[in-house]
């Protein structure tokens, strides 16, 4: 196999696996359902404190980014963490393909999986967009700052698995990390 | 195969393996404990762990496993230099099947194997008697061992390494493979006792190279290493 066909091979072969595992299809339901529900609660008073000045798509984008960052993680590391590091060796003999093709191929299964998370929320941020005074341009940079968001997440538990094999641990780390930075960027 | 040491410790598992197999060729390696006659045992050939030297002497040569000395060729080229080179030429069966229990049998193989249509691979897993719509897990040990092995053989690569590929109700159908592919041009290594196989017969001794002349009745009798 060329290089091309062994990550397209291994990227479809990451994907398969991913839709066959109903927790992955879950967080995607999950980010849809949360959304739509805080659109639903935000109109009731008293159920969503309000962050003064901030009008609904803003609120919602802030609930996003801190779905982003614990979710991101997860789906990487149930998307990679399905292989030890001796597992990715034997792999590599198997596919003919050296590890940083496997690790390339993990990557773009990961981002992929990402953007469908991010695409998932998208009927209630353009709910929330058409509800407040949140221009398309805003929306626009709001849902790629988010996808930024959830692809750093992502990498960083990929980075975190030259250290542990433990899926837990690498979402621990990932975790951490992002909400570290998210606060000192104060975007949550 | 060329002076193949491997140490483990200061146990010596290979100490000195010279082994050349032409294309279109296959080898056994067969356990010594299993086919030593007691005058060859008394010659001074122990029984000893072989299905563990065994196991490593394929890895080395599947280049998994680097060797304490010694070097592997595939057609001239040094396998260990050359890695990527080298394991486009090698398919290697142990048994592991890459982690992923979602996928289907076939799915699996057209993965594992290289690029081929579903029919083939298809076709492929069911020559092996693996059922090809069954799910990684559903399979049990010996169908998972088949269905490597089938990867392996129906990876169409020049050297197949075999290791224990066989299981009581995939044996007579891999035999048949495995015969068609060296017949077809690949050489072929397997570690296995069975003795229904139409190969050249060795056991490792000592951590050396025996051959095994009265391995099968269909073995070469008296072929050098």
């Amino acid at each position: 196999m060329t290089g091309t066909t062994t990550t397209g091979a291994m990227v479809r072969r990451d994907l398969t696996l991913a839709a066959r595992r109903p927790g992955l299809l879950c967080a995607l339901g999950l980010h849809a359902a949360l959304t739509a529900v805080f659109l639903q609660a935000w109109g009731s008073a008293g159920i969503v404190p309000v962050l003064p000045g901030s009008n609904l798509y803003e609120q919602l984008a802030t609930v996003q980014r801190a779905l982003v960052i614990v979710m991101a993680p997860w789906m990487a590391a149930r998307i990679a963490g399905i292989e030890t590091r001796g597992d990715v060796a034997r792999l590599s003999l198997l596919v003919n393909a050296p590890v940083s093709t496997i690790l390339r191929a993990r990557l773009i299964a990961v981002l992929v999986w990402i953007a469908l998370f991010v695409c998932a929320g998208l009927p209630s941020v353009v709910l929330a967009q058409q509800m407040s005074t949140a221009t398309p341009p805003e929306v626009l940079r709001g849902q790629l700052l988010l996808a930024t968001v959830g692809c750093a997440a992502a990498l960083l538990t990929l980075v975190a698995g030259r250290w542990t094999d433990n899926g837990i641990a690498r979402w621990a780390i990932a975790t951490t990390a992002m909400t570290m930075a998210a606060f000192m960027v104060g975007r949550v | 195969m060329r002076g193949i040491v491997k140490t483990s410790g200061s146990l010596k598992v290979l100490a000195g393996i010279d082994l050349t197999v032409a294309r279109g060729e296959c080898v056994v390696l067969s356990s010594s404990r299993a086919r030593l006659q007691p005058g060859e045992r008394s010659a001074g050939l122990q029984p000893w762990p072989d299905p563990d030297a065994r196991s490593t002497l394929l890895r080395i040569a599947a280049t998994l496993v680097a060797p304490s000395s010694g070097s592997i060729e595939i057609d001239g080229a040094d396998a260990h230099t050359g890695l990527l080179a080298a394991r486009k030429r090698i398919a290697f069966a142990d048994g592991w099947i890459a982690p992923g229990d979602e996928l289907f049998a076939s799915e699996y193989l057209r993965f594992a194997a290289g690029p081929m249509t579903k029919a083939a691979s298809e076709a492929a897993v069911r020559r092996s008697g693996v059922d090809p719509g069954a799910p990684l897990s559903s399979l049990n040990a010996g169908q998972r061992r088949t269905l490597a092995a089938a990867c392996a053989l129906a990876s169409g690569k020049d050297v197949v390494l075999l290791d224990e590929p066989f299981t009581d109700a995939s044996r007579s159908l891999l035999v048949e493979w495995i015969e068609e592919i060296a017949r077809a041009g690949s050489a072929v290594i397997v570690a296995s006792n069975c003795a229904t196989l139409d190969a050249r017969g060795f056991a490792l001794a000592d951590g050396r190279l025996v051959s095994v002349p009265g391995l099968n009745a269909r073995t070469s009798a008296g072929a050098a290493p």
